[in-house]
């Protein structure tokens, strides 16, 4: 929460924050009154404009005390929905005014009460294919990042199953302990030669049988956007949408023999 | 245990976010190693904000560790490494301030390690307070933080910051023989 001009420009280095590592947030902005707007008045900055950009996903700017509680309903919606940061600005008046419910009268918009996250499900033929690198690496290595935060004990699981060497991300420190069997903490600048090794050896030509899979990380990484002559890698580009999905939920458990045609092919095939 | 502002990697996030940690978990002890460099960006007023608060949690303490070096070090380090820059001064300087001696004008604890065998007893003293402390720890800016792994490439830059005229390549040369250098052709020779 921040006042206007000003103290709103200070959020924005955090709210680029929460963007980045995929944080919801909701700023709620103040904003001259509404009959100084638009008059260079003392601190107006327009607001709409500057948090546009860190809040793409919504970004608006009530006029009417009648219109706030949607406004904060889709601001939070759609920050925990898309895993963003939004931002609703009202006016000093319209602070200052009673609370009002929408009418009942044409014009007005409600919502339902409650937000349940939706169960991503990657379609069968991506699963396959992850499983297939897999099987088929002989030296296998896991880099985790913060998508696998609460599904630590299936990371460990997958790990052990597959005789895995994990490396985590900066922001997967916290999915499985440092001291956990095969993990080699984390890689990054400031940080573990061994676990840059893991990955950095997997990019390149020395390991020709492995395979590397990413899970929950967006972490770049040369030569892992694609399978060039070293290592098989999964997800075969990085997913510029990854760190936007849910994240995992006890009880999850995407299996590649789902029953259920994936939504994909059925809308996609003749 | 988390590490943030992974992608944006802003500067000075640390003590915020450990003031933050602990109006989520009061009951819990938060630690922050940051830099001179961060602290005099944000850390500072984020300490009077500290003051101001950490009565209301029922578990008092919150160490800062400052890492003082006088310097923005890891953009040096960056620089020297990646982009075979010398150390630019008047980018990269740090000008001194009495970190523990502002944390007690707060009414916090802080405490300084000057030698290595303050650590020991400053770190058991901070973990044992009653209230928020802050570590003031003298660091030697010439001790390289990137990993002891290094391609040729940044070898090669590495050298030619040195041939630029680093202010600070006698001292970072003998740290970084040791850390950085030697391995890498251990590696080769091996």
């Amino acid at each position: 929460m921040a006042t206007s001009g000003p103290g709103a420009i200070h959020l924005l280095n955090g709210l680029y924050d929460a963007k980045m590592d995929h944080v919801p947030v909701l700023a709620i902005v103040g904003q001259v009154a509404r009959i100084s707007l638009g008059t260079d008045f003392q601190q107006e900055v327009n607001l709409v404009s500057l948090f546009s950009d860190v809040a793409s996903a919504y970004t608006v700017q009530v006029s009417t005390p009648a219109g706030v509680r949607q406004a904060i309903d889709r601001g939070m919606r759609i920050a925990i929905a898309t895993r963003s940061p939004t931002c609703v600005i009202i006016p000093k008046d319209v602070q200052e005014m009673d609370a009002e419910a929408p009418p009942h009268k044409h014009g007005a918009v409600f919502t339902g009460s409650g937000y349940v996250a939706p169960k991503v499900v990657p379609v069968a033929e991506d699963l396959d294919r992850a499983a297939e690198i897999l099987n088929e690496g002989k030296r296998v290595a896991i880099l985790v990042g913060a998508g696998c935060l609460g599904a630590g004990d299936r990371v460990l699981q997958t790990a052990d199953r597959l005789g895995a060497g994990i490396a985590k991300a900066l922001l997967g420190k916290a999915v499985c302990p440092d001291d956990a069997p095969g993990v080699i903490s984390l890689r990054g600048e400031p940080h573990r030669r061994c676990a840059n090794d893991l990955a950095g050896a997997f990019a390149a030509p020395p390991v020709q049988d492995g395979s590397l899979v990413s899970a929950g990380s967006g972490e770049e990484h040369p030569g892992l956007e694609a399978d060039r002559g070293g290592a098989r890698a999964y997800p075969p580009t990085q997913s510029t949408l990854s760190g936007s999905l849910p994240r995992h939920r006890p009880g999850f458990r995407p299996t590649a023999s789902s029953p259920q045609t994936p939504a994909r092919r059925r809308a996609g095939s003749p | 245990m988390a590490s943030l502002s992974g992608n944006l990697a802003t500067m000075g996030p640390g003590v915020p976010y450990a003031a933050a940690a602990k109006f989520a978990y009061p009951d819990r002890l938060a630690v922050a190693f940051v830099g001179d460099g961060a602290m005099q960006m944000n850390g500072i007023n984020q300490l009077i904000s500290i003051a101001d608060y950490w009565k209301e949690w029922t578990d008092p303490r919150l160490v800062v560790c400052v890492l003082d070096n006088g310097d923005l070090n890891m953009v040096t380090w960056k620089m020297r490494a990646m982009s075979g820059q010398p150390r630019f001064e008047p980018s990269q300087r740090v000008g001194p301030f009495p970190y523990a001696q502002y944390a007690n004008s707060l009414g916090l604890l802080g405490l300084t390690i000057e030698r290595p065998e303050d650590i020991p007893s400053a770190w058991e003293r901070a973990l044992a307070a009653d209230r928020p402390c802050v570590i003031q720890a003298k660091v030697d800016p010439e001790v390289p933080p990137l990993p002891p792994h290094i391609t040729f490439e940044q070898a090669k830059a590495f050298l030619s910051a040195v041939l630029k005229g680093d202010p600070e390549s006698g001292a970072f040369l003998r740290q970084t023989f040791l850390h950085t250098v030697a391995p890498y052709f251990h590696r080769r020779l091996s």
